[in-house]
């Protein structure tokens, strides 16, 4: 160690680095610092084998400058002044750029999540006890719970005077299961948690939940018969549960309106969007069709008070009355469209890149009841829950493989199915919503995006909806 | 927030399993891996950002009676690391076991396979990254494309790893990967991926012009029903389906109830297919000459002639099962290594392929693979970018089932031993095979896979 780094050391506060950064960025069009200091726990029983538990924590600075309209994102843990300047000296031999940033409210402040419980003991007794509940159903045949927990500040700052500390908490609970039945076996992920302690994770919720998912599976994987592809074609009326309202607008909403995706910058990786520069403001839906994306529902997976850049969590619209109403922009494309950010760029580490991300993505509900619903399906099918998805890279076309899903007789819910594919266009989808029910339930994802790949962590949801295709 | 990992005297790895053994750990696996990745994303025809990342990330395994614990070590400082240890210390005794752990890979061990990174790709800078992206750019403007949007990446790694059962050893890669996507006059799209480790090989004219001439044979657009059909998959997307068969091989997934399971010297594939999981495969940016223990990696033939030979193991989980680690080592679960599909006798071109063809479609990429169900190994895939429809033997019009929009717009359901029996011919010419979706490499050739159902809107 030289006496130079050694004199940086014992100045070793974030609150150095981002005077050193901000000095040695000055020269720039602009610059944000974004430090970053992370810990985590987790560990996983599988058949009641504990696996281990694994521990990390990580402590990296990113530094974003746009030097004439290209955004350098530099990235290093060795905060040492020498490799900090040493990073900075990378901004050099690149072509120019277009990007200019929307102009932003300046923001000073504090902004943190408490934690009720957040301890290893009080993890592994919950995991067990669970594990113990899930053991007592002989139906069950491979069961795998992983639970993690930890926490993250940051400090971010940027060129134009923006100065955000944050603190974030957050534990996640996935559930594994095989259930096997007298005709098949069925696969279940369920996945719990939430921005906060331990106490995010309620277990007379999540083991009343698994009671409910063992039941409805074991008896497709006992009784589910297998439809022809002609009977699946002849089916018009569908009843979708909140999960499946979710990924449809995860997938099919949510991702096409991401505003780096509409101009192209994700063509080579994570693909394109039906919406384009000629069709803002398309219907997509019908008129009871309202989809939001708002990152300030307390306690989800998808909170935060700002986004990656500095810019106020805000809820967008992005369908109103069935009409594409709201892109989710960055500062980049907010700036392209002469616009505000509504604060959608988020990174999943100080390593990478913001880009333009949902929160907690959902459809808006109705004023209808479940039973309403079924009853006004009269002949159709209820999916429940879904397996296997996915989806082209327009956004067009999708596919949710039902997991649990019963046929409809008369207005009733009957016959377990064990192969219904709902296989639709994204316009027909949406535009066939004909009644909703008037409770919203989310549920946990992790969406990946970009090169490199960022996962970050996102709910989907709604209410039930039934759809009625011509 | 105090940032710990400041300019404090790193530990050696050495001096880190010294003091692990003071500790009086059983097992102590401790590895580092150093370097500098670089992208360089390209949009709408120009460079578009930069990302640049040079970390250092340091990890150690730790067993005591059966109880594992594995930590992300926030820095190399001798402060971080003994207080990451003298916490693992105090915490192992109080965790459970895993009772069906068998300790780590016991050597010295011989290795092979060992290879140098290429020099001149080492000492690339980001500047010369900018320079191949705007070759690329240009090469593809001249021939009057559009949307041309892609990534070069510069991967700088270097790893070393070391135990208490005498292994200690390191490696290091450098490459270049380059993406690009393009769209010709009629409206039609594409992308290829390709990797570079050698210097003298990186070509990104040929790329381009490579790139070009698969679009260009197509100049219109069409539409098909469902059906059954011919596919042969160009090696992206058959490096994204195959990979699902060595991830199905891994003893921890069969022990999940993988397709695989219980089809130990079964027919799962036609019989000139072979499969081999290798870490020593030349030329192959994944290739590392040893695991995540520091056994040594070699070529596992998981597929012989049509017939499951094997299944992929760690040191422990061979042991559990009194067998021989296959080199396959993630620490606690084993993982595979990289793909490399084996077609006995292959002497055809992509186009002889085609020709032989009577209804089918050409797949160039696929994304989205999900299984319906493990267990029975029934998934759907969808192609995207670019799918060509063949008639006759003769390659017709690029699919697009959904007007005003660019997708292909069809979706592949299949099983994956299905699709292994069914898997009739090859090209000659095997790739290293990436796709984004795909991200680990894999060498295949083109495959033709007969009588394959397909649905579409």
């Amino acid at each position: 160690m030289d006496s130079k780094s050694k004199a940086v050391y014992q100045s070793d506060s974030a609150n150095y680095f981002l005077d050193l950064i901000s000095k040695k960025t000055s020269i720039y069009d602009f610059s944000e610092t974004y430090i970053s200091s992370t810990t985590s726990n987790a560990f996983d029983i599988q058949n009641g084998i504990f696996n281990g538990n694994f521990s990390s924590s990580s402590t990296g600075a990113r530094i974003r400058v746009l030097n004439k309209g290209l955004f350098y994102n530099l990235s290093t843990n060795q905060l040492t002044k020498d490799n900090l300047i040493s990073e900075i000296r990378k901004i050099k031999g690149m072509p120019k750029g277009n990007t200019k940033l929307s102009k932003e409210k300046i923001v000073k402040g504090t902004y943190k999540v408490t934690p009720k419980i957040l301890n290893a003991s009080e993890a592994e007794k919950f995991a067990y006890d669970l594990d113990s509940y899930i053991k007592d159903h002989k139906e069950v045949i491979y069961r795998d719970i992983s639970l993690g927990y930890g926490e993250e500040k940051s400090m971010f700052e940027n060129s134009e005077g923006s100065s955000i500390n944050s603190y974030y908490p957050s534990a996640g609970l996935s559930i594994y299961l095989l259930i096997k039945g007298k005709k098949s076996t069925r696969e279940r992920m369920l996945e719990f948690g939430g921005v906060g302690g331990l106490e995010v994770l309620d277990y007379e919720n999540i083991t009343n939940k698994i009671g409910e998912e063992i039941k409805g599976l074991k008896e497709v994987a006992d009784k589910g018969v297998s439809l022809a592809d002609s009977k699946i074609k002849s089916i018009k009326n569908i009843v979708i549960s909140p999960e499946i309202s979710g990924i449809a607008v995860h997938e099919s909403i949510g991702h096409p309106n991401e505003s780096d995706r509409v101009f192209g910058r994700e063509l080579a990786q994570a693909g394109s969007s039906y919406i384009n520069k000629d069709n803002l403001g398309m219907r997509i839906g019908s008129n009871i069709v309202n989809i939001f994306d708002y990152p300030s529902i307390k306690g989800t997976v998808g909170f935060y008070y700002y986004d990656d850049e500095g810019v106020k969590a805000a809820k967008k619209q992005i369908v109103k009355k069935g009409m594409q109403n709201e892109l989710l922009l960055n500062r980049e494309y907010a700036g392209m469209l002469g616009k505000k950010s509504n604060g959608s760029a988020r990174s999943s580490g100080y390593d990478v890149e913001p880009l333009v991300r949902m929160s907690n993505t959902y459809l808006g509900p109705g004023d209808s009841s479940f039973e309403e619903l079924i009853a006004e399906a009269k002949d159709g099918i209820y999916v429940k829950s879904f397996n296997g998805w996915n989806i082209d890279d327009t956004r067009s076309f999708s596919m949710y493989q039902g997991n649990e899903a019963y046929l409809i007789k008369s207005g009733e819910i009957s016959t377990p199915v064990l192969n219904y594919r709902l296989e639709k266009s994204t316009l027909d989808f949406w535009r066939s919503v004909s009644l909703l029910s008037k409770k919203v339930e989310l549920f946990n994802g992790e969406c990946g995006k970009g090169e490199p790949l960022q996962g970050v962590p996102v709910t989907m949801g709604g209410p039930y909806a039934l759809l009625k295709f011509r | 927030m105090r940032c710990l990992n400041s300019g404090e005297s790193k530990m050696l790895q050495k001096d880190i399993l010294n003091y692990s053994t003071k500790l009086k750990f059983d097992d102590i696996v401790v590895d580092a891996v150093s370097g500098e990745s670089t992208y360089l994303k390209i949009t709408n025809s120009k460079v578009d950002s930069v990302v640049n990342d040079n970390s250092i990330d340091g990890s150690i395994f730790l067993s005591k009676s059966k109880r594992l614990i594995a930590e992300d070590l926030p820095d190399l400082s001798e402060k971080s690391v003994k207080k990451v240890l003298k916490k693992a210390a105090k915490t192992i005794g109080n965790l459970p076991p895993k009772k069906d752990y068998y300790g780590i890979a016991e050597g010295p061990f011989k290795y092979k396979g060992k290879a140098k990174p290429d020099q001149r790709i080492s000492e690339f800078q980001i500047g010369d990254l900018a320079n191949i992206a705007e070759s690329m750019i240009s090469e593809l403007d001249h021939k009057n494309l559009t949307d041309i949007a892609g990534m070069v990446t510069l991967e700088k790694l270097k790893d070393s790893l070391i135990t208490n059962k005498e292994v200690n050893v390191n490696g290091s890669t450098a490459y270049i990967k380059v993406t690009a996507h393009i769209k010709t006059a009629e409206g039609i799209s594409y992308q290829e991926t390709a990797a570079f480790s050698s210097y003298s090989k990186i070509n990104i004219k040929g790329f381009c012009d490579n790139l070009y001439y698969t679009v260009s044979q197509i100049k219109s657009r069409g539409k098909i029903k469902n059906g059954t059909y011919d596919l042969i998959y160009k090696p992206s997307s058959a490096s994204n389906l195959l990979q699902e068969v060595t991830s199905a091989a891994t003893i921890s997934e069969v022990e999940e109830g993988s397709f695989l399971k219980g089809k130990l010297e079964h027919r799962i594939a036609n019989e000139n297919v072979s499969i081999i999981d290798s870490g020593i495969a030349k030329g192959m940016i994944s290739s590392s000459y040893y695991d995540d223990e520091g056994y040594p990696t070699r070529d596992n033939y998981v597929i012989e002639n049509g017939m499951l030979k094997t299944y992929l193991y760690n040191w422990s989980e061979a042991k559990k099962y009194n067998t021989q680690s296959t080199g396959n080592a993630g620490l606690i679960e084993s993982e595979p290594n990289t793909l490399i599909l084996n077609y006995k006798n292959p002497e055809k071109s992509l186009d002889s392929l085609i020709s032989e063809i009577d209804k089918g479609i050409l797949i160039t990429n696929t994304w989205y693979t999900r299984f319906d169900n493990h267990s029975t190994g029934d998934f759907s895939t969808v192609p995207r970018d670019l799918a060509i429809y063949i008639e006759r033997g003769e390659p017709k019009f690029a699919i697009n089932q959904i007007e005003g929009t660019q997708t292909v717009g069809i979706r592949v359901n299949d099983n994956i031993i299905r699709m292994l029996k069914n898997l009739e011919s090859a090209s000659k010419s095997s790739v290293q095979a990436i796709s984004w979706d795909a991200e680990e490499p894999a060498l295949v050739p083109d495959i033709l896979v007969k009588g394959v159902k397909i649905t579409t809107l």
